[in-house]
This record gives structure tokens, sequence and C-alpha cells, in this order.
């Protein structure tokens, strides 16, 4: 037992802990709604914003499990497992092109993003499906596979032409859809939550099953659609506006690389 | 009774889910951009000065970069805007060294350093340039090959020569210099699924 003052004010640091993480997660939503509005707003549509693929439902699935899932595990297991999600995610973008290589041959997958959609949502719900008793013992390896798998979704549905923002604005907006649901998970902590969750979870699986399969059946190949044709008039076509620049290269010098 | 209602309801709200989930796939299928690229070889004091690229980028990135771009809606992208669009891309870009990969006689060589980007519109097809520079000019020597490629690793953008004119020759030495373009299946990438092309400059 704590002595009455020290629990005081470790109950006024927790709360004062509350109060910031709800302003973070409220200002978070503002900018991201505000980043949308500015995308819609200056002639662009829905499709050009560079998170129209983080807020799809294909996206958003996983990322709610991930969040349920955090925020139902127990205080003391929330670092390691943030430390999971973290690494995994970090590996799975290392080690993309050899597990592109291994599921190339399945018919379907490489026009799908690998089925690295659907993968995060059966691993998510897989996990979440144990009781919370045994969920620490089935989240582990799940946290690795789903969290590989959702870097490895971000990175490939990159809606830019490799934007410099892209990458980090998206990992911001998925950490804090996670941080919002696991905050709400953590809140509700109830037994009828707890139910639905793992309700939620067998959705995740069902979900995942039958997008990956349908992905799988409709045999969809990466060829590319026709090409455009670009239009070639003079003696370097498509080359006019450099021209001026290449004849103002300055005189090289005698030797070139060797 | 009860149970069963219960069920049905987990049914159908799976059922919907997985087709929300479905309606949004097609979006972000691969490739999402394709560029039909040109290549200049300039010559300069019998070395190899500068190459310069030129890719036309698809009808619907196309109109995606205008709707960006395009101030004054005029449909081109005159003057400022057409910097503006080369100067974002160009930025965007050079982490990847300009998606341009290339070799001396089979030795992988660093990313050159690029310059001149602009952007230009014809016929509704976003026509990009730039140069790109080696440290310094290559001697151009019999029997030395320089090999480019250019390719998207992630394949968000699909990229082949253009059929027509695919590679441009310029300046002092370029009558000494032959080009030839293959498939290069030994650098497949994307899960091994999408070849590069390759274009081998030799000279005598």
């Amino acid at each position: 037992m704590l002595p009455e003052p020290f629990a005081y004010n470790l109950r006024r640091s927790a709360e004062k802990t509350n109060v910031a993480a709800a302003l973070l997660l409220v200002f978070g939503g503002l900018a991201i709604a505000a980043d949308f509005l500015l995308v819609v707003t200056t002639g662009g549509e829905p499709s050009d914003w560079p998170l129209s693929t983080v807020f799809s439902a294909e996206r958003m699935l996983p990322l709610i499990g991930l969040g349920l899932l955090l925020g139902q595990s127990t205080r003391r297991l929330k670092l390691p497992a943030l430390v999971v999600v973290l690494g995994s995610a970090v590996l799975g973008t290392l080690l993309r092109e050899r597990y592109f290589e291994w599921v190339a041959p399945v018919p379907g997958v490489a026009a799908n993003l690998f089925l690295t959609g659907p993968i995060a949502c059966i691993a998510f719900g897989i996990a979440l499906i144990f009781p919370q008793r045994l969920r620490a013992f089935a989240a582990f390896p799940m946290l690795v596979v789903g969290s590989a798998a959702l870097a490895v979704v971000t990175l490939l549905s990159d809606p830019t032409f490799h934007s410099r923002t892209y990458l980090p604005t998206a990992f911001v907006a998925q950490g804090w859809v996670v941080v919002a649901v696991s905050a709400v998970a953590t809140i509700l902590d109830r037994p009828w939550a707890a139910l639905g969750t793992r309700i939620f979870g067998s959705w995740l699986v069902a979900i995942g099953l039958l997008y990956g399969g349908a992905h799988v059946a409709a045999r969809q190949t990466i060829q590319p659609p026709p090409f455009p044709a670009p239009a070639g008039t003079g003696l370097y076509p498509g080359f006019d506006a450099l021209l001026d620049d290449l004849d103002m290269t300055p005189p090289n010098p005698a030797v070139g690389k060797p | 009774m009860a149970t069963a209602k219960f069920s049905g309801t987990i049914r159908r709200t799976t059922i919907i889910l997985a087709l929300l989930a479905l309606g949004t796939t097609a979006a972000v299928a691969h490739p999402d951009i394709m560029i039909s690229a040109r290549l200049l070889f300039e010559f300069r004091d019998g070395q190899l000065a500068a190459i310069g690229e030129s890719w036309a980028f698809d009808t619907a990135y196309s109109a995606r970069l205008l709707r960006r771009f395009d101030r004054d809606g005029d449909r081109r992208l005159s003057g400022e805007e057409g910097k503006a669009a080369a100067a974002s891309i160009a930025g965007d870009l050079k982490h990847l060294g300009y998606l341009t990969e290339w070799q001396i006689d089979d030795a992988i060589q660093p990313p050159l350093s690029a310059g001149a980007f602009d952007a230009q519109v014809e016929a509704g097809t976003v026509i990009l340039t730039f140069a790109l520079r080696p440290a310094q000019p290559i001697a151009i020597r019999p029997a030395r090959t320089i090999l480019f490629k250019i390719l998207d690793r992630d394949y968000t953008a699909a990229i082949r020569l253009a059929e027509d004119r695919p590679v441009l020759l310029r300046g002092d030495s370029h009558d000494r210099c032959k080009v030839t373009i293959a498939d290069r299946p030994q650098d497949a990438y994307f899960g091994k699924l999408v070849v590069p092309q390759a274009v081998t400059l030799t000279c005598g």
C-alpha cells in the first residue's frame, strides 16, 4: 500500500497523462481531417489524398485489430508488444523482396500487394480470438506476422509517385488510429468488451480469408495497361526542353573516367 | 432461436465488411503509373558527358499531376507550373536514384546526379525531362560497355522504353557508338515477375 500523498500524486500524474493523450488524439484527428480538406478544396479528388489508402476499409480493419490487441494487453506486456510491432515492421520492409519471391508463384497475389492486407487481417484476427489469459502466447507470433504485413502493405499501397512525405505521414496516421482504438479498448475494460473483441477477431479472420481467396480466384496479373505513346517531332523528340541545358554543359576535363 | 439470429447478424456483418474491404483494393492494385521513357546520350570531347531522360506519363497520372500543378486550369504546365511539378517529382525520386541504375563493364555505379528538370504537357500527356551527369565524363574506349536500366523496384510505376526512337545519340562521338536494347531476366524484381529492359552502349 502506497502512502496517501504519494498515491495522490501518482493519480494526478496519471490524470494529466490521460488529458495529454486525449488532446493529442483530438489534434491528430483534426490534422488528418485538415490534410484531406486541403487536397479536395484545392482541386484534387479524394483519391489524390496521399492518405486515401490508409483510411480504406482494407487497412483500417487490421489497424483496429492491432489497436484492440494492444489496448487489451496487460500493462506489463504493452511495451514488449510495441517493440515487437515496430521491429517486425522494419524486418518486413527489409525482407519484403524475399517474401515476394516466395509467394509470387501463387496466381493473383502480385497484383494485389502480395496479399499483405488479408494476411494482416488474419494474423491480428487469430490473436484476438484467443481468450485474454491465453492471448499473450498467441499474440506475439501473430504480432510479428501482422505487423510485417501491415508495414509492407503500407509501402506498396503508396498512391503517390514515391512522395517523400507519404511514408512518414502514413505511419504517423496509422499510429494515431492504433493509439485511438487502443485507448478506447483500455477504457472499456468490461467482460462484454472482451467478448466483442473475440467476435471482431473472428470477423477479421473471415474477412481476410474471403478477400484473400477472392484475389487468388480472380488470378489478376500485373500486366500493365498499354503504355503512353509519346509524341515525337524534331531531331530529338521529347528532349526539346533539355537541349539548351546540354549545350551549356561546361567543357569537359581533358581526362574522363578511366 | 436467439443464437441463430445472432449468428445470422455476424454472418451478414462479415459479408458487408468483406465487400467494403474488396471495394477498396482495385485502387491500389499494381502498377499504378505507366511511363514510356526515352534516353539521350550526350557526347562531348569524345566522352559521355550526360544522359537525358524523357518520361511520358499515362493519361490518368498526367491528369492527376495537372489537378495538382495546373493552377490556371489551361491544361498545360507553363513556366512556373512545369518547374514546380518537375521539382516535386525530382525531390521525391532523388533517394531512389531517379529510378536509373547503371553499370560500366558490369560494375555497378553509384547514382548519377540530376538536374535541368522540366515538365510539359503534350496532348494531355505530361512529359518529364531531366539530365543525369556522372561525377566525371566517361571516356569512350573500344570494348567498353555502359548499361542503363530505368526501373521502379516497388513497381508503383511500370516503365518501358518508347516504341518510337527509344534511344538517341547526340554530340561529337555519337557515330562511334551503337546501342542495343534487351530484356534482362537476371535482374528481374518484384518477386522476379518484372523483367527490366537494359540499354547497352558500346563504342568502337
